[in-house]
C-alpha cells in the first residue's frame, strides 16, 4: 500500500503588467496505489495553499483566508487521480512590481506537500 | 540578534514657536545582524510620533500623505553599528498651546523598527508651546478689535445654521496584518500571517450628519448584473446604519450614522475581486455567495478575523451562533469593526468620537 500525494503549480504566463493578470492552476495528484482523502478547501484558497516570497526571500502576505466551513468537504482521490484548483487572481492588487517565487503548500496531510517553486514577474509585459 | 535603539532629542530651543521646533531621532542598529528599516516611512511624523498634552491627553496628528511605492515595504538594511538620523519639524499644530507637551517615537511595525507586541519606543521629550495666534503682542487699539472679532466669531459659531455645514473627505489606505494561531489540527492550514490593504474613501458631512464609506471594487470573472446587485444588497444591509459616531460637537448631536457603499467600477478601484465558484478570501468571492462576502467586506474596512486566535486574542471556533460578522457572517457587525473608520473620521475632523449603536443616544 503506497499513498503518495504530489503537488504541481503551473501559470498561464510568467510575466504580467498587473498582478491580477497571472492565472495559475494547482494540482494535487495521487501517485500511489491506494485511495487518499484530500480537503479541496485547503487547495482552493490561495491564502491557504500558496507560499509566495519576493526576491529577498521575504514572504508576500496574502489576504485573510475564508472562514472555515462547518461542512466536511473532503473528497477521495483514487490512484492516478488529480484534483485541480484554478486561481484567477492570486497575487493581491497591491503587489509591488518585482520577481516572486510561488509554490503550493498543501497542509492537509501530516507533512505538508509542496510543489516546485515557480518564478513570476509583476510589472513587466509578457 | 537584531536590536535597534532610538534616541529622540530636541534640536532647537524647547520654547520656540510650534513650527520652529525641531526634533531629531537617532536610530542605531546595536545588534549583530542587519535590520530592514524604511527611512522614508519613518520620516512621516504622523506614523511614528506620539504627542501628549499638558493633562496627559493624547494629541492626534493629521493623517499622513498616501504612501509612494518607495515608502511601502520593509525598507533598506541598516547594518550592525550603522545609524541614521531622522528630523521632524513643523508637525506640531500651531494652535495647540500654551502648555507643556511631550513627544516620543513609537515604531509598531517592522518597517519602523518594531512590532505591535514589541514596538521601538524612545523616551519622552518635553517641550513647551507658547500662547497661539490670534493673540499677537498686545497693543491698545488692535487688541480691542482682535478681541471683538474673536468674540463675534465665537458667538456666530454656536449657531448651527452658520457652523454645521462642514464636509471632510479623504482617501484611506492602510496596511493590515493579522496572525492566526491555535487553529485546531483539522484547520491547522489557517495558522499563519496574512496581510492586505484597507482602502476606501471616507466622507464626513454635517448636513446631513453622515459618515459615508465608499469602497470601489473592480470585479473580474464571470458574474451577472443580478449577482452583483445581490452582493451589493447583502453587504450594505449588513454594514449600513447600525452604528454612528458620537462627538462632543454642537453639530450632529444625535450622532453621525456610518453608511457603507460598495460601488462596482471598471477603473479607479480600491480593491479587485475575482468572481468564482466560492469565496476563498478577500479578493476571491463566490458569484452566488451573499453571506461570506459580507465578512470579506469587513476586511476591506479594516476588521480582523475573529475565529481561532488572532493577534493573541482567542475567539474560539468560527461560525459560533452568537459570533459577530467577523466570526459568523450570518450575524451583524459590532462597534469594534468600525474602529478604523472611527479613527480616520476623528483624524479628519479633529473631533474625538466614540462608536455607538444607531438606536442608542449619543
Amino acid at each position: 500500500m503506497l499513498t503518495v500525494l504530489h503537488a504541481f503549480l503551473t501559470a498561464d504566463r510568467r510575466r504580467a503588467a498587473r498582478p491580477e493578470e497571472i492565472r495559475a492552476v494547482a494540482e494535487l495528484r495521487n501517485a500511489g496505489d491506494t485511495p487518499t482523502e484530500i480537503d479541496p478547501v485547503l487547495i482552493s484558497s490561495p491564502s491557504l495553499a500558496l507560499e509566495i516570497t519576493d526576491d529577498d526571500g521575504r514572504p508576500l502576505l496574502l489576504p485573510p483566508p475564508p472562514l472555515p466551513s462547518e461542512q466536511d468537504s473532503r473528497v477521495i482521490l483514487g490512484p492516478g487521480e488529480s484534483y485541480r484548483a484554478t486561481y484567477r487572481s492570486f497575487l493581491p492588487a497591491w503587489t509591488n512590481r518585482g520577481t516572486y517565487s510561488v509554490r503550493i503548500r498543501y497542509r492537509g496531510t501530516a507533512d505538508p506537500v509542496t510543489s516546485d517553486w515557480l518564478t513570476i514577474a509583476v510589472g513587466e509585459d509578457q | 540578534m537584531p536590536v535597534l535603539e532610538i534616541k529622540l532629542s530636541v534640536s532647537s530651543d524647547r520654547k520656540r514657536a510650534p513650527e520652529e521646533l525641531v526634533f531629531d531621532a537617532s536610530i542605531v542598529n546595536s545588534g549583530d545582524e542587519p535590520v530592514r528599516f524604511n527611512r522614508l516611512q519613518a520620516e512621516h511624523p504622523s506614523l511614528v510620533l506620539e504627542i501628549e498634552g499638558p493633562s496627559g491627553t493624547r494629541i492626534l496628528l493629521p493623517p499622513p500623505s498616501p504612501p509612494t511605492e518607495a515608502e511601502m515595504g520593509f525598507g533598506e538594511p541598516l547594518l550592525p553599528g550603522e545609524s541614521l538620523v531622522l528630523r521632524y519639524q513643523g508637525f506640531v499644530d500651531p494652535f495647540l498651546g500654551p502648555g507643556r507637551f511631550r513627544v516620543r517615537y513609537v515604531g509598531r511595525v517592522p518597517a519602523l523598527g518594531g512590532t505591535p507586541e514589541d514596538p521601538l519606543i524612545s523616551d519622552w521629550v518635553d517641550f513647551e508651546l507658547p500662547l497661539p495666534l490670534p493673540f499677537p503682542k498686545r497693543k491698545p487699539w488692535p487688541t480691542l478689535w482682535w478681541e471683538l472679532l474673536w468674540w463675534l466669531r465665537r458667538w456666530l459659531e454656536i449657531f448651527p445654521w452658520w457652523r454645521c455645514r462642514r464636509t471632510w473627505e479623504a482617501e484611506v489606505d492602510e496596511a493590515c496584518t493579522q496572525t492566526i494561531s491555535n487553529a485546531p489540527p483539522e484547520a491547522a492550514a489557517w495558522n499563519g500571517t496574512y496581510g492586505w490593504r484597507t482602502r476606501f474613501r471616507l466622507r464626513v458631512t454635517q448636513r446631513p450628519c453622515e459618515a459615508e464609506v465608499t469602497v470601489r471594487v473592480r470585479v473580474t470573472g464571470a458574474i451577472t448584473s443580478a449577482q452583483l446587485a445581490a452582493w451589493e444588497t447583502a453587504i450594505e444591509a449588513s454594514w449600513n446604519n447600525l452604528f454612528k459616531l458620537c462627538t462632543a460637537s454642537l453639530c450632529c448631536q444625535n450622532g453621525t450614522p456610518i453608511r457603507c457603499d460598495i460601488q462596482f467600477v471598471s477603473t479607479g478601484e480600491h480593491q479587485v475581486v475575482v468572481a468564482g465558484s466560492s469565496t476563498t478570501n478577500m479578493g476571491n468571492w463566490g458569484a452566488t455567495d451573499t453571506a461570506d462576502v459580507d465578512h470579506e467586506f469587513g476586511h476591506m474596512l479594516g476588521a480582523l478575523d475573529e475565529y481561532f486566535t488572532v493577534n493573541g486574542t482567542n475567539w474560539g471556533p468560527g461560525r459560533q451562533p452568537a459570533g459577530a460578522i467577523m466570526n459568523n457572517p450570518a450575524n451583524p457587525p459590532e462597534a469594534r469593526h468600525y474602529e478604523l473608520i472611527r479613527v480616520r473620521a476623528q483624524n479628519l475632523t479633529g473631533l474625538a468620537s466614540t462608536t455607538t449603536a444607531a438606536a442608542d443616544p449619543c
